[in-house]
């Protein structure tokens, strides 16, 4: 498994999935920058803990189920569209452990982005705040907070990955994104949030927030007031559908590269 | 050698039993039986659409056969454990790389997949010498040409010293200095290391050079499985004259000589293969040329000739041998039939 594991991530070697993941970890910098000057001009206090808050949101409810859903889908459907995949499956491999692989390359990259994400708004807010104002505590707790939302977005990339293998084309999981980011904007109204799939990873990354840094509730974000009544039966609600919904992209996966004809 | 002891050692390798092959209505395959044996150098031989491709997908475990089975190196494909696979060199038609990876990465990749040793001497640098492509070993796949690619391929399929070779049109895209290396060495890799080589193609005189043993599919059927040897017994030869009007000639041959197993061909030649007195074709071709000269047919040639793959496989295939309309419709019914002449 070692081995395939290093021959799949061998081959995103000079690959553009590498640069969308940069951007992709680097974004929520740049948001810190822009909610800072928005802070400034007085839309709401600019503390290290709602510039923190506003990344993980703008990550979790905006960037992230667009960027799981192009990076799944590019990642297993380039091995249509560079013709690979009937050559991986006349060598020979075990195909669930290919695709095994395959799914542990994605997490990796998927949890590079987040972690790298944390990083750099966490470096971009201790700029702009001064290490004596930055609250080491909840930055350490929003860390947990993007490790938890990654797993959730993670597994909802089982959508976009089980539509490119089915389709053949990278295109129709990428279009997913599309999906995700409509309803992301309308996440933002708070009526909706709790019931679109783009807004559980928002829920987990909350969820686990709440938990390690009770102090962060009732600091701006639209979610965080809902966090205090929906309460953990909906965390635990959130992680099952979670899993549920990567068991069954990783089972139409595996039944589909067995069972597919690839003529 | 005694053909009895010959059956006995060379079990096979590759099997078909009765595979058929649908797309919904569409039938692509019927009834496909072949066999492979240990050594042979199998050409499968068919025109574009005749189902080779199908057939050697179906054979690696890619396309499901609607009905039927097949088998490689014993073990029934499409069973649960492809690890078989790995005694397998495969070139299939238009052969995947990726193109962000060198030509020596690509192989790297399929090394460390299979967990082959990387050491001293590098098999990755042997596959890439074998196939004359180490000097573009540290270029990116992507700015390769076709036939880079396709030789890129075969250095992938003989990465692991497979036992079997399963070649879909290896030569697509080759020049001719390289299609002969690459003949050459499937010769060397069968005389030396014993692979088992099943190659298709639709290049008939590269199947005939290359081959033992040729499959010939048409329509989705395998009209013949037959030894190259057998088919040079059987090739058949033919008094092939040029004549000013071909459709006297006919006339003249069936009523003056009784003869039928005739064909005219483009341009007045007419291919005489037998008679009812052989001796007339074979022994004493002047007796048919003074009846036609004095019938009023000019003569303005007079020869043997014997028959090639090429006439072999179109007249199996139900094509006509000089153009693709000028064959009399009396020949068609000249078919090869389980290795023997129906006349």
């Amino acid at each position: 498994m070692t081995a395939l594991i290093g021959a799949e991530l061998l081959k995103l070697r000079r690959h553009s999935i590498l640069t969308l993941a940069l951007i992709g970890a680097l974004f929520p910098g740049l948001i810190t920058v822009t909610m800072w000057y928005r802070a400034k001009a007085g839309y709401f206090e600019p503390t290290a803990q709602t510039l923190l808050m506003q990344a993980l949101l703008t990550v979790m409810l905006m960037e992230g189920p667009a960027g799981a859903a192009i990076i799944g889908s590019m990642l297993f459907g380039r091995e249509y569209a560079d013709r690979t995949l009937p050559n991986l499956l006349v060598s020979g491999l075990p195909r669930p452990a290919w695709l095994g692989a395959k799914w542990v390359v994605l997490a990796l990259l998927g949890l590079g982005i987040l972690v790298g994400s944390w990083g750099v708004t966490t470096l971009v807010t201790l700029v702009l705040v001064g290490p004596d104002a930055m609250p080491w505590r909840m930055a350490l707790a929003s860390l947990a907070a993007h490790a938890v939302g990654a797993l959730a977005l993670y597994a909802t990339s089982a959508i976009p990955v089980a539509l490119t293998l089915g389709s053949r084309n990278p295109m129709l999981g990428a279009s997913w994104a599309v999906v995700m980011a409509v309803t992301a904007f309308m996440g933002i109204d708070s009526r909706y949030n709790s019931v679109l799939p783009s807004t559980a990873p928002t829920l987990a990354a909350q969820l686990a927030l709440e938990a390690l840094e009770p102090s962060v509730v009732g600091s701006g974000s639209a979610l965080a007031s809902q966090v205090t009544w929906i309460g953990l039966p909906v965390g635990w609600t959130v992680a099952l559908a979670c899993a549920a919904v990567w068991v069954a992209g990783f089972v139409y996966s595996l039944a589909y590269v067995r069972r597919a004809d690839f003529a | 050698m005694n053909h009895r002891s010959t059956a006995v050692e060379a079990r096979p390798v590759i099997e078909a039993r009765a595979v058929t092959k649908r797309y919904g209505r569409r039938p692509v395959l019927h009834d496909v039986t072949l066999t492979v044996r240990q050594g042979d150098i199998y050409g499968f031989l068919g025109r574009n659409g005749a189902g080779k491709t199908t057939t050697i997908r179906i054979l690696l475990g890619l396309v499901h056969p609607t009905t039927g089975e097949a088998w490689v190196l014993g073990h029934r494909v499409g069973a649960a454990s492809p690890a078989w696979l790995r005694r397998v060199g495969v070139v299939l038609e238009h052969p995947g790389f990726y193109p962000n990876l060198t030509a020596y990465e690509n192989l790297a990749l399929h090394a460390r997949m299979l967990g082959l040793p990387i050491g001293k001497p590098d098999p990755i640098e042997r596959a890439l010498a074998t196939v004359d492509l180490l000097p573009l070993a540290r270029r990116l796949v992507r700015g390769f040409s076709q036939g880079e690619r396709q030789r890129l391929a075969l250095a992938r399929a003989l990465l692991h010293e497979p036992e079997v070779l399963v070649l879909d049109e290896p030569t697509n895209g080759l020049d001719p200095y390289a299609i002969r290396d690459v003949r050459e060495l499937l010769r060397r890799l069968n005389r030396e290391r014993g692979v088992t080589i099943f190659v298709s193609s639709h290049i008939l005189a590269e199947v005939q050079r290359l081959c033992t043993r040729i499959g010939i599919i048409h329509e989705g059927r395998v009209a013949e499985e037959i030894e190259l040897t057998r088919l040079h017994q059987l090739s058949r030869r033919y008094l092939e004259l040029e004549v000013t009007d071909a459709p006297r000639t006919a006339w003249l041959l069936e009523h003056r000589f009784g003869i039928t197993d005739y064909q005219v061909v483009e341009g007045g030649v007419v291919r005489i293969f037998d008679a009812p007195d052989p001796a007339l074709v074979h022994e004493r071709p002047e007796v048919i040329s003074e009846a036609l000269v004095h019938g009023g047919v000019g003569v303005r040639r007079l020869a043997y000739g014997q028959d090639s793959l090429e006439q072999h496989f179109i007249r199996l295939t139900g094509g006509a041998t000089g153009g693709p309309s000028e064959t009399d419709d009396r020949t068609r019914g000249l078919v090869y039939h389980d290795g023997a002449h129906r006349r």
